[in-house]
């Protein structure tokens, strides 16, 4: 029989083939399997680098040298989390540190020695930049006018003894930068001691109010959050014992607008308002007469001159009501201990007279041995003295006298601006920076010999200067730097070496060594969530093993020492009046968009533009309004 | 009323996310470390505070002259969700297990209905290509798949840490997950420690005792959305401003 | 030179006088056309919506368009179920207006969406709460039904006729224009709704949220009866406004009568129900949530003078107005009130679109503005143009008014 198909057969047929498909789930899931297909993200979702694993560290961006948790898979740190009990951080963290692992790969990064000549920037080896180097360096050590100084911004490392003996090998100057903020205003405070050299550090645990003539406390000084998390944690408990902040500032910024109360007052005029507080507070005795009796000196040339600044004239100078003045320091007096303290890291410092005022108001209200507690330093090594260079300040030396300018990857430009290192450049210096960044300072040298990034080293990291202990952590890395990095400590000894002027090699855990010896502190392990006194650990290996699971040393209290602080040091009354009772000078406000920033000597990652551009968090400080 | 009928029943775990007004300062940890967590792209050149990708939205809410209170606000991970009930496709699922309202990315059209539904104004919308600088795309989370231009996306409580901590009890042999092993990235960022986070189901629980305490309230509580985002601050007048439902002035 | 194609008896001005009558509108269908393929290309950034005023332009255009287009369905409804012979005049114009409307509608609703190739998502995994999957399903369906309407309309034309495969499917699809008619009223009715429905729902906006009588708010029968009041009204509009342009009569004056009556007496009807659901917005619904209705119009520059307008001075007035033999003896007032009976149903949609956005919902928001890109607006201008070529192509080479040639012959 034969099977004849005329064209109606085909129809039909094909008519009910595409029925019975359009029936069935095949076109449905191919619909549905192409809009997948043709919706795929340019950016694929990674695969996992290796297995999921949990790796401590600390965060070296910024002084106030948090702990951090990172979540890794393989070597690959994919987030950070706060570590809350670590003794440098105690859970705080912000946003520069929750993308510390974008750095290595930023933009910006330079992974290779750079010159910049004729404007352009061109790619150099490792050759030809320690030739450049050792030629600047045997300069500087034939001309006294065109000496070396270097700018380190994290002293006490074992770099920072290269440099110190560099420069001494070539009488030049080992620069550190200035304490900045509130850790400005207390090396003044201590300056003033009689009793030996002397550290202080803020406790804000035992404080009941803190007074803040423009330093950040609730935001962006120290470690992030703290203040406010005790603030907090206080407000629940009986109002006697509630931490309430008091911020004098012109603009109000973030922690004006926190704070308990904000005093706007006239730019500049801070000392003036510190000495009317002083006013009140001895004309109606309500200063603390104990401590003044035994730990201070001039108590007498200090009210004659505190008694010029009555309410009513600090009104007319400071534009506060001479009603706040008093209410404040009565109010002061009756909640303490009370602390003080002044100065934006992010901004200029404050003048010597205004920090000198602020001084004599914490001593009247007796903070130093309490709210401002008494710290120690992280032993280091015996420093071999004499053939270092000690620190000096850029001030030390004249304009247009440094030759070869070396400057650190660990300093800020927030805290030392170009502006000011320029001047102390002679004709055609040579500008080194050992910044992994193509930003800040690091894009002004003439010479770029890129360090490892951040993450990509080991960094021995002492804790911030105004905290009220010292603390110390070898904070391991998390990912490796690339193969042909060269370190600035090898070029600087084989550039010092082709210059004639031999360098002592750096001794390998020496640090831990002294650490140990010193049998002070306990460390915290952040693997173990517990402590370990330093006495209890074997040798510097062991020692070296819990620095590299993260862990940070803490000191321990210490003892008061005997002597007195000065109320007034010489000649500082008539300054001070001067200051106080003169016109104004405003200080530049901080211009810094995103918090800690100017701080940190590297550029924020490019993800933080979430929080400049997609918030409204961080626009120009709100304009002063009177809340007192 | 249009409600999926599996909603009037409560879940048997109730994450919720406790949030201590007194101590957020607004410094943006947590937007940061959600950012970096769920593979959130930084801002593209002409976004702003309105048509940028935030989860965790920190929002000022002043008063005139008085001292600042920053709020975050995540998706309040609603019991009775608005978006659930509006969504063409379903690509919103509101899980019974825990009380989770996730978004379905590859199912999303883009309508933007979610978005006018929710009272909070928690939903984002990808305005833009999600694109990330070379580098970076090595930094990206491996647990959180990249999402397309033309989708809406939320916060959804970190829910790949809930998925590897019952990952990591199963494979312990374990019937419940160790509440340590699952805390949002925002928690464990925020350094002042304004954000806790808990299951409500727990009656012995820290979030069961704090959801009762006069000092705590949720937002917009009128609208019955049942948000399981409970804030709490010690300050009354605080608590009156921002716990009315809508605004009184002009 | 097309003169075949021109219906018997009917006079159309000259083809290249039509081409330049074309130019402009095509030009604007271009410049939407680039702004739409910027819009698919770069992305939804190149519109000023954002975060919070997710919905925009194109979608207060969309509501508005599917309202006023309402006039295809309704019209249909009254001359094939409800036997209004007069209306046999205009219902081929309502019907390639409301394909104009829904067509358009519908290419920019693929512009609006994010992921417009998933489409099809909603029928593949509907939610059956959701107001805007009831949206989809019936615009789709109806699109389709409106299409079929069409089809007799071309099929008409003086060369297609001459085809005898075209000329036999022209009359089958004739004989049941009765059920499309039909299915068109049913499908319409639920989307019209649905869209009224879409902002009755929002239970977290107590601006937009209404009452409940079933499962639908009172905005779904509320948009339905506003749709089928403006329908009449934006036929009258359309007729008269191509009569003005063309220079011809179209249509004789007891249609228009009938068209305004309707209109006037389903305004009313309107205007009485929507002032009742205010009242139990204002006293009931609104402050259960905890939130006054005053509150809404505190924020300038929506007054109470929004409402107002949109009840009493675009509602009220223009239905007493159309209801008035007087007036709907001089052409000129009848135009009026049905323009100004379609500007009130404009502002509710603007209303429930615009202002349910702008109005701030946290304790600490601010109230918000926005204001459409030239994208937006460009794409939106493509509709019309689209339309105006669409429609004066149909004008010119299909019988879309029937009276024509009677009132042509008669002079």
């Amino acid at each position: 029989m034969k099977l004849e198909l005329s064209r109606r057969d085909l129809f039909l047929a094909g008519g009910g083939a595409v029925a019975g498909i359009a029936l069935s789930p095949v076109p449905w899931k191919l619909l549905d399997d192409l809009s997948i297909w043709t919706q795929q993200p340019p950016t694929p979702t990674p695969r996992p680098a290796g297995p999921l694993a949990f790796r401590f560290t600390s965060c070296a961006l910024c002084p106030a040298a948090c702990g951090l948790k990172a979540r890794c898979f393989g070597a690959q740190p994919v987030g950070f989390a706060a570590v809350p009990g670590h003794p440098a951080s105690d859970g705080g963290l912000c946003p520069l540190g929750l993308t510390a692992h974008h750095l290595a790969t930023h933009p910006l990064r330079a992974t290779h020695t750079e010159r910049v000549s004729g404007g352009k920037r061109e790619r150099i080896d490792r050759t030809t930049a320690v030739a450049a180097l050792s030629a600047a360096l045997a300069a500087c050590g034939r001309d006294p006018k065109r000496s070396l100084a270097v700018v380190d911004g994290r002293p006490g490392r074992s770099l920072s003894r290269t440099y110190r003996a560099l420069a001494a090998a070539t009488g030049g100057f080992y620069v550190t930068p200035p304490a900045a903020g509130a850790a400005h205003s207390l090396e003044a405070l201590a300056k003033r001691f009689d009793g030996g050299a002397l550290a202080l550090g803020v406790d804000f645990s035992k404080a009941c109010r803190v007074v803040s003539f423009g330093t950040p406390v609730l935001t962006d000084a120290g470690t992030p959050g703290l203040l406010a998390r005790l603030r907090a944690e206080s407000r629940r408990r009986p109002a006697a014992e509630r931490i309430e902040v008091i911020q004098v500032e012109a603009t109000r910024g973030r922690t004006a607008a926190l704070a308990d109360r904000y005093v706007p007052i006239a730019p500049g005029t801070e000392a003036a308002f510190a000495l009317g507080l002083a006013h009140v507070l001895l004309d109606e005795k309500l200063a603390d007469a104990a401590f003044l009796e035994a730990r201070t000196t001039g108590l007498a040339d200090f009210a004659s001159l505190a008694a010029r600044f009555a309410p009513a004239l600090v009104e007319q100078k400071t534009g506060v009501p001479a009603g706040v003045v008093t209410a404040l320091a009565r109010d002061l007096a009756a909640h303490r201990p009370a602390l003080v303290l002044g100065g934006d890291p992010a901004a200029a410092s404050l003048s010597g007279e205004t920090e000198a005022a602020i001084a004599a108001l914490n001593l009247l209200l007796g903070a130093p041995f309490g709210a401002l507690a008494m710290r120690g330093q992280a032993p280091r090594e015996a420093d071999g003295d004499a053939t270092l260079a000690a620190t000096t300040s850029l001030d030390a030396f004249p304009d247009g006298s440094v030759g070869l300018l070396l400057v650190d990857a660990t300093v800020a430009e927030g805290l030392v601006p170009w502006e000011r290192l320029e001047r102390v450049l002679a004709t055609d210096a040579l500008v080194v920076s050992f910044s992994p960044f193509r930003a800040g300072l690091g894009e002004k040298a003439t010479l770029l010999i890129p360090g490892p990034a951040p993450l990509e080293e080991s960094i021995e990291l002492e804790g911030p200067a105004d905290a009220p202990f010292a603390t110390l952590a070898f904070a391991p890395a998390l990912l490796s730097p690339p193969k042909d990095l060269a370190l600035p400590e090898g070029i600087l000894h084989d550039a010092a070496e082709a210059a004639g002027l031999p360098l002592p090699s750096p001794v390998a855990g020496s640090r831990l060594a002294a650490l140990l010896a010193a049998k002070r502190g306990r460390l915290y392990d952040p693997v173990a969530a517990s402590f370990v006194a330093t006495g209890d650990v074997a040798d510097t290996n062991a020692l070296g093993e819990l620095f590299a699971r993260g862990a940070c040393w803490v000191d321990d209290a210490t003892t008061e020492p005997k002597g007195r602080f000065a109320l007034l040091r010489d000649g500082e009354a008539p300054r001070l009046l001067e200051a106080a009772l003169g016109a104004p000078s405003a200080l530049p406000a901080s211009l810094a968009s995103l918090p800690r920033v100017a701080v940190s000597a590297a550029p924020p990652s490019l993800l933080l533009t979430k929080l400049t551009r997609e918030t409204a968090l961080f626009n120009a400080p709100a304009a002063a309004t009177a809340r007192a | 009323m249009h409600t999926q009928k599996h909603t009037t029943s409560l879940p048997a775990h109730r994450y919720t996310l406790v949030v201590d007004l007194d101590r957020c300062t607004g410094c943006g940890a947590c937007g940061t470390a959600c950012a970096v967590e769920n593979n959130i792209p930084p801002a593209a050149d002409k976004a702003t505070e309105r048509t940028g990708t935030v989860w965790m939205r920190v929002q000022e809410a002043a008063a005139g002259d008085g001292p600042a209170t920053f709020v975050p606000i995540p998706c309040q991970q609603c019991d009775h969700p608005p978006c659930v009930d509006v969504c063409p496709q379903r690509a919103i699922e509101y899980d019974p297990r825990t009380g989770i309202v996730a978004q379905i990315p590859v199912r999303c059209l883009g309508c933007r209905y979610c978005m006018v539904a929710c009272p909070y104004h928690t939903r984002s919308f990808n305005w833009w290509t999600p694109e990330w600088p070379e580098g970076m795309k090595s930094t990206l989370n491996p647990d959180v798949s990249i999402r397309t231009r033309g989708v809406v996306e939320k916060c959804n409580f970190c829910v790949q840490r809930l998925q590897a901590a019952r990952a990591k009890a199963s494979a312990a042999g374990q019937a419940e997950i160790d509440p340590a092993d699952y805390v949002p990235a925002c928690v464990e960022a925020c350094p002042s420690r304004a954000l806790s986070f808990g299951d409500a189901a727990d009656e012995n629980g820290e979030v069961a005792r704090l959801a009762k305490d006069p000092e705590s309230f949720r937002l917009l509580a009128g609208l019955g959305t049942g948000p399981k985002v409970l804030y709490r601050s010690s300050d009354p007048a605080v608590r009156e401003r921002l716990s009315r439902t809508g605004v009184t002035r002009g | 030179m097309d003169d075949t194609l021109i219906g018997r008896g009917l006079r159309r001005t000259s083809l290249p006088r039509f081409l330049l009558w074309l130019v402009p509108w095509a030009a604007l269908l271009a410049l939407g056309l680039y702004a739409v393929y910027l819009c698919f290309a770069i992305g939804l950034n190149q519109t000023n919506m954002d975060n919070r005023f997710a919905f925009g332009l194109w979608i207060y255009l969309d509501l508005t368009v599917i309202a006023l287009g309402a006039g295809a369905f309704f019209t249909g409804f009254l001359l094939y179920i409800l036997k209004k012979k007069e209306l046999k005049a205009v219902i081929n114009s309502a019907v390639v207006i409301g394909f104009i409307c829904y067509s358009g509608a519908v290419g920019i609703l693929m512009v609006d969406v994010g992921q417009p190739l998933r489409a099809w998502f909603t029928f593949w995994h509907p939610n059956v709460h959701s107001m805007l999957a009831e949206v989809t399903f019936c615009l789709t369906l109806y699109l389709s039904v409106l299409a079929i309407e069409y089809a007799p309309l071309v099929l008409k034309n003086r060369r297609l006729k001459e085809v005898p495969g075209l000329l036999v499917l022209e009359h089958q699809l004739h004989k049941v224009m009765v059920v499309f008619a039909g299915i068109g009223t049913l499908l319409s009715f639920f989307h019209q709704g649905s869209l009224g429905g879409l902002y009755g729902v929002l239970r977290g906006n107590p601006f937009a949220f209404r009452e409940h009588i079933g499962i639908w708010p009172t905005t779904f029968f509320l948009f339905i009866l506003s749709a089928a009041a403006v329908g009449p009204s934006f036929i009258l509009l359309t007729t008269w406004l191509v009569g003005k342009v063309s220079r011809k009569r179209l249509v004789s004056p007891e249609v228009f009568q009938t068209l305004a009556k309707i209109s006037g007496w389903l305004l009313l009807v309107y205007v009485v129900l929507k002032g009742i659901d205010s009242l139990v917005w204002i006293n009931s619904t609104s402050p259960k949530t905890g939130v006054q209705v005053s509150s809404f119009y505190a924020h300038p520059p929506f007054g109470t003078w929004v409402l107002f307008a949109e009840v009493v001075l675009l509602g009220l007035v223009p239905a007493a107005l159309l209801l008035s033999r007087r007036v709907r003896a001089r052409t000129g007032l009848l135009v009026l009130a049905a323009a100004m009976a379609c500007a009130g149903i404009v502002l509710n949609r603007y209303v429930m679109t615009i202002q349910t956005l702008a109005l701030p919902s946290l304790p600490f928001d601010s109230f918000l503005s926005y204001s459409p890109s030239w994208q937006e607006t460009a794409a939106f201008l493509a509709v019309l143009g689209y339309g105006v070529l669409l429609y004066s192509i149909s004008f010119r080479w299909l019988n879309l008014f029937p009276e024509e040639r009677e009132l042509a012959t008669k002079g």
